[in-house]
């Protein structure tokens, strides 16, 4: 305790000196959570565009059908689709269930036609799982057969509106090429680009007509009642339906994004670490010259009987208690500069207004505060400071008590 | 000059702390020079992609096809007339073809992949080794030929191979339905997901047959030898109102990368401030413990000015030494990865053709990032040095002198 006392009364001899030191840490800690900030915040959203929109939280597929992304089979898909829906609403931990079919298809004004992904919905339940209904922006959600929703950023492209006409070309599962003429009811602004640029969106059962699929649908969506729990959830799915069938969740259908997102964070890690290592080399100076500056005084404590153990101690209080300071301040204004992002955000989107970025986002990111990563850069920020502090106090410990004193 | 001599030797009262102040500027200059090379490295490995892959350091369109550039309209073409040719200055071009992109949806039976088709001239496209030093599967295809080559994604999707048949039915400029049997003669791949997954190589010629554009084109693009006269050529090219000729250099990615550089600046000074504290805790010391002897000098009749230059020579030697080392580690770590490069495949392999990077990224360090990073570190850490030292002036010589 005593040792304690003497460490705190130390840092404040050279009060300037430790301020200095303390605010070089936190700026490397700061820039650690701004960094885990950011992308926490652009992940969220990657997850939340994913579950409510084109996912849910896990789909069944028949077995084969999901080969790679952006491949829209229609030889393998779920024939059987009364037995699925019964055998899975049975299970416990199912919240919601709903149909859907996804298809390659051209849409055309009479003057370009563009390619898009054509998707089937459930009118009657899609809502009760998706937030499609909610994302219309103008006119209305498809009423019946005959209505198509298209994306915003779409719209534009093709100078479409609500009540403008078009044509929905595909082929269908025997490879006979398909027309069907649509109105468009509705439009809708998702924020995910893949909905926003590229999708339209029609009942399920002229779907169903337009691909021959009779009632067959490529996949089955399934929200579960705890996010957190999709494993176990997805087993016993899988028992239930047989090797027949596929269930996927939505991370795994998605690891590539969470891949790019991990790398992201790697490096955004590396550059914070970076900035944390420069700023432990302004501790061990600091250490450095508290030592030298203090070898009479280290000798005086020995000669009256103080032990290495406690020299050392007192050394590393010193440095841990600036480490404090400091990783105090870094969370501090981290948490500050993470709060501009959570409430306000950085605006990215009129420079990727019209690209095709992968990250199923919009780039308005706002921030996600982590707080146990909080406490993490915390503590990682003492630990540092005590860990670098070792080196510059063994020298301390070496001294002679003799030497020491003599030593002006 | 007495006082230079000076400084040197105080740097060397407290080698080890004078040392490990200048350690932390080294490692803070060895991190921007490592930083500032990798986005120029990556500005230059898309830069390098638009440009002999996209777009061509100019590309020539209509305002109309550039307006609706999403939808491919084939009918907004234009002639390749005399009076065209003309207006592009030849002396400085490497090589000027036209390019025309269509889209399809490619597969048969049931299975139907959009595709994106570039209708190129394979002569002259050879010259600027674009998409042939790409091949990694077969040979190139030849003007007159109905031959093709498929991004590795595409021909995968499509479970095709050399030598199979693709079928392409899209349709024409006048909207009417056309088609034609492409023999596959290679497969290139290019790391960068989006146009390996889209992406398919026609000859020029028998596409402007197929899509009834003879004499016409939709894009016309520009290779320069010199690309640092893109902006002069474009202001040079004399062309109707309804043309659009733009650079690469409005390419928006590369422009997002520009201005990431920008930004970084910022990211630059912050890691230089926090290396410097170390320099200005060791100035503040060297004023505290020299308090007798700067008194001594200041009695001995040495003003104040010559005592602030005293510590700021000796504040930049350290900041010398930190920035020497920092620049020797900064330049070897860039110039090693510029040969070796820094594999990005993983990421790349998920980029969009919009965001063209490859799968290696080499580092792009030019002695203008050095020789900027070893003054910024030196002109930081007198800076910062300066605020410590301005302590020594106040220092009343009466007063130190009596302290022990």
């Amino acid at each position: 305790m005593k040792i304690v006392n003497i460490a705190w009364r130390n840092v404040f001899r050279h009060t300037r000196r430790t301020i200095i030191t303390a605010a070089a840490i936190s700026v490397g800690l700061s820039s650690m959570i701004f960094m885990n900030t950011m992308m926490n915040g652009a992940d969220k959203m990657a997850s939340r565009n994913i579950i409510d929109f084109e996912t849910s939280h896990m789909e069944i597929f028949a077995e084969g059908y999901y080969r790679e992304e952006g491949v829209f089979p229609l030889d393998t898909i779920v024939e059987n689709v009364a037995f699925v829906v019964d055998e899975v609403t049975k299970i416990a931990g199912v919240k919601e269930i709903t149909r859907r079919v996804k298809f390659q298809a051209s849409i055309s004004d009479g003057i370009d036609e563009l390619p898009v992904l054509g998707m089937g919905v459930d009118i009657e339940n899609d809502n009760r799982i998706f937030r499609i209904r909610e994302s219309v922006v103008a006119g209305t959600y498809l009423q019946g057969e005959g209505d198509v929703l298209i994306g915003e950023n779409l719209a534009s492209d093709m100078a479409l509106d609500v009540g403008s006409y078009i044509t929905i070309i595909t082929k269908d599962r025997n490879g006979t090429y398909n027309a069907y003429d649509l109105t468009v009811t509705g439009i809708i602004n998702t924020g995910h680009p893949l909905f926003d640029r590229n999708m339209a969106i029609i009942p399920i059962t002229q779907a169903q007509d337009l691909l021959a699929l009779g009632p067959g649908v490529t996949e089955i969506c399934v929200l579960a009642s705890d996010e957190n729990r999709l494993e176990p959830l997805k087993a016993r799915i899988s028992q239930a339906i047989g090797n027949d069938y596929e269930v996927l969740t939505w991370k795994e259908m998605n690891a590539a994004i969470f891949e790019i997102s991990g790398f992201k964070r790697a490096g955004q890690f590396m550059i914070a670490l970076v900035v944390v290592i420069i700023a432990a080399v302004g501790i061990v100076n600091t250490m450095l010259m508290a030592v030298m500056e203090r070898i009479p005084e280290i000798g005086t404590l020995k000669a009256m009987g103080f032990s290495n153990t406690g020299i050392v101690k007192m050394f590393i209080y010193e440095g841990g208690i600036i480490g404090i300071f400091g990783s105090l301040l870094g969370c501090l204004f981290g948490l500050l500069v993470s709060m501009y992002l959570v409430h306000v955000g950085l605006d990215f989107s009129s420079v990727f207004e019209n690209m095709d970025i992968v990250y199923p986002m919009k780039f308005i990111i706002k921030g996600e505060i982590d707080y146990l990563n909080l406490l993490f850069v915390f503590l990682f920020g003492v630990f540092v400071s005590v860990v670098v502090s070792l080196w510059p106090v063994r020298r301390a410990t070496r001294l002679e008590a003799v030497d020491a004193l003599r030593h002006v | 000059m007495n006082l230079l001599r000076l400084a040197y030797r105080n740097f060397f009262r407290n080698t080890r702390r004078s040392l490990i102040s200048g350690l932390s500027v080294a490692l803070a200059i060895t991190a921007i020079i490592f930083a500032r090379s990798y986005i120029r490295g990556i500005f230059q490995n898309m830069s390098g992609n638009v440009v002999k892959l996209v777009s061509g350091h100019i590309t020539i369109k209509t305002k109309e096809y550039e307006r609706r550039e999403r939808l491919i309209p084939l009918s907004e073409s234009y002639e390749l007339s005399k009076e065209f040719y003309d207006a592009i200055p030849a002396e400085e071009i490497q090589l000027a073809s036209p390019r025309i992109k269509f889209g399809v949806l490619l597969g048969e039976e049931e299975l139907s992949v959009p595709a994106l088709g570039f209708a190129i001239d394979p002569d002259k496209e050879r010259e600027i080794g674009g998409i042939q030093k790409r091949l990694i599967d077969g040979g190139y295809i030849e003007s007159g030929k109905k031959e093709a080559i498929l991004g590795t994604g595409l021909a995968e999707r499509l479970d095709m191979t050399v030598g199979d048949t693709l079928t392409v039915i899209t349709r024409t400029a006048y909207d009417s339905p056309t088609g034609l049997n492409f023999v596959i003669k290679g497969i290139f791949q290019t790391g960068i997901g989006g146009m390996d997954r889209n992406i398919f190589y026609v000859p020029l010629d028998i596409s402007q047959t197929m899509l009834d554009l003879e004499g016409r084109t939709t894009e016309f693009v520009i290779l320069l030898k010199d690309p640092s006269k893109a902006v002069d050529v474009v202001r040079s090219i004399k062309l109707g109102d309804e043309y659009a000729v733009t650079s690469y250099l409005q390419n928006p990615v590369l422009r997002w990368v520009n201005l990431a550089q920008a930004v970084y600046s910022f990211f630059y000074v912050v890691i230089l401030l926090v290396a410097c504290s170390a320099i200005a805790n060791t100035m503040l010391m060297i004023v505290f413990e020299r308090t007798k002897e700067i008194g001594m000098m200041k009695a001995l009749g040495l003003n104040n000015l010559s005592i602030v230059g005293l510590l700021t020579i000796e504040a930049a030697i350290i900041g010398i030494v930190g920035s020497f080392f920092g620049t020797i580690g900064g330049t070897a770590l860039s110039y090693w990865l510029k040969y070796q490069g820094i594999d990005i495949s993983m990421v790349s392999s998920t980029a969009s053709a919009d965001m063209p990077f490859g799968p290696i990224i080499y580092l792009a360090p030019t002695p203008f990032i050095i020789t900027t990073a070893f003054l910024l570190g030196l002109i930081v850490t007198v800076i910062v040095a300066l605020l410590p030292i301005s302590r020594a002036t106040r220092i009343n010589p009466a007063k130190a002198l009596k302290t022990i």
